[in-house]
């Protein structure tokens, strides 16, 4: 006999030891709070959204708009500054519109993939946010850079420790976010959806 | 949408609840994990019950979710495999005519699942429970042919630990 046909055998009465709960424990089970993966992914994805926002309000001030058009940048950087906000607003649409479509009662393939790809659009916002940054940086850097005149190689040295240690740190931060929160959250999501794939 | 009634639906989980503890049985390895996971099956359950339709028996529409909820939802414990345990608190084989040698090949069988992947579990899971292969590769969202290819493969390896 097959195997399989013989534990199914078994597990059919396996049925008779199941535990019984009654009403009165089924109840308040229902008022308690899900842990569910989905629920801290949208937790997270919000607190990333506002993050960024509140960078992005913080940096705009009058001392910083002085610096900008000091050093004759300011078309540009007003420019990226429509790019990010179209970005923001399309990212948040995207993240919703994906977050919208997880539906519970999908087959187990698809519900994997509507939260891989809810992730995903929070995942390259923050990309989008990085590569903003690095350009605005990357430009006043080279802005201030270029309108010194005295002392040109040993402020240029400080620029670029400054330049190099920025780097460093907020690459420090994306690691922790994504090896260290994302890592634990979805890596069992990512692990099951690639032995889907490996059937295909 | 309505407000669901809260006592209906405590009702239909009661006169269900097996189906979510074979679940628990399948994909937790001790008795707070079962529980741990049953509650957040519930959870589930009670959120998405405004949307139940009745297009579906309640307990196919059960069955998905709570599947859904312990392969995809569910974030706590993959404590993974104190085999120790399982015999005694997992699963208690009950041969009708004791024979010493298939008690211990669906031990071991039991325990060869407990070690297989999320979705081969939920494969072996919905065999054991009757289901034909449209149903199995619907609920998982495969062709029913890679359906049939995986359980293949599980059998396999369920047999080469039955032979080792």
């Amino acid at each position: 006999m097959d195997e399989l046909e013989l534990l199914k055998q078994d597990w059919k009465k396996q049925e008779e030891n199941l535990p019984r709960y009654d009403k009165q424990k089924l109840s308040p089970m229902l008022q308690q709070k899900s842990t569910s993966v989905v629920k801290w992914i949208f937790i997270i994805s919000i607190i990333e959204f506002s993050f960024w926002i509140i960078i992005d309000l913080l940096s705009v001030n009058a001392e910083y708009n002085d610096l900008v058009d000091e050093l004759g940048v300011s078309m540009f950087m007003k420019g990226l500054i429509y790019v990010n906000y179209i970005g923001v607003i399309g990212f948040i649409a995207w993240f919703c519109r994906n977050y919208m479509k997880i539906k519970v009662t999908d087959d187990v393939r698809t519900l994997i993939k509507r939260i891989i790809e809810t992730r995903r659009s929070v995942k390259y916002y923050v990309w989008f946010n990085l590569i903003i940054f690095a350009i605005s940086f990357s430009i006043g850097f080279f802005a201030a850079v270029s309108s010194l005149n005295n002392n040109y190689d040993e402020n240029l040295l400080y620029f670029i420790v400054f330049f190099v240690i920025s780097i460093g740190v907020i690459g420090g931060l994306i690691w922790l976010i994504y090896y260290l929160i994302y890592g634990r959250l979805i890596r069992r999501l990512i692990k099951n959806y690639k032995e889907f794939k490996r059937e295909e | 949408m309505s407000k669901p009634d809260k006592a209906k639906f405590v009702k239909l989980l009661e006169k269900h609840q097996n189906i979510l503890h074979k679940i628990c049985r399948m994909y937790t390895n001790d008795e707070h994990g079962h529980q741990d996971l049953f509650q957040e099956m519930s959870i589930q359950l009670w959120k998405a019950y405004p949307r139940f339709r009745g297009e579906a028996k309640f307990s196919t529409w059960m069955y998905r979710v709570a599947l859904n909820t312990a392969i995809t939802l569910y974030r706590k414990g993959k404590k993974r495999v104190d085999t120790g345990d399982l015999e005694n608190v997992a699963f208690k084989v009950e041969a009708e005519e004791y024979d010493p040698t298939t008690e211990e090949n669906i031990n071991l069988m039991y325990k060869a699942i407990k070690e297989l992947n999320d979705i081969d579990k939920a494969l072996v899971l919905l065999y054991l429970d009757d289901k034909d292969y449209p149903e199995i590769a619907k609920t998982l969202g495969m062709s029913q042919v890679n359906a049939r290819v995986k359980m293949n493969r599980v059998k396999k390896k369920i047999k080469k630990i039955l032979q080792a």
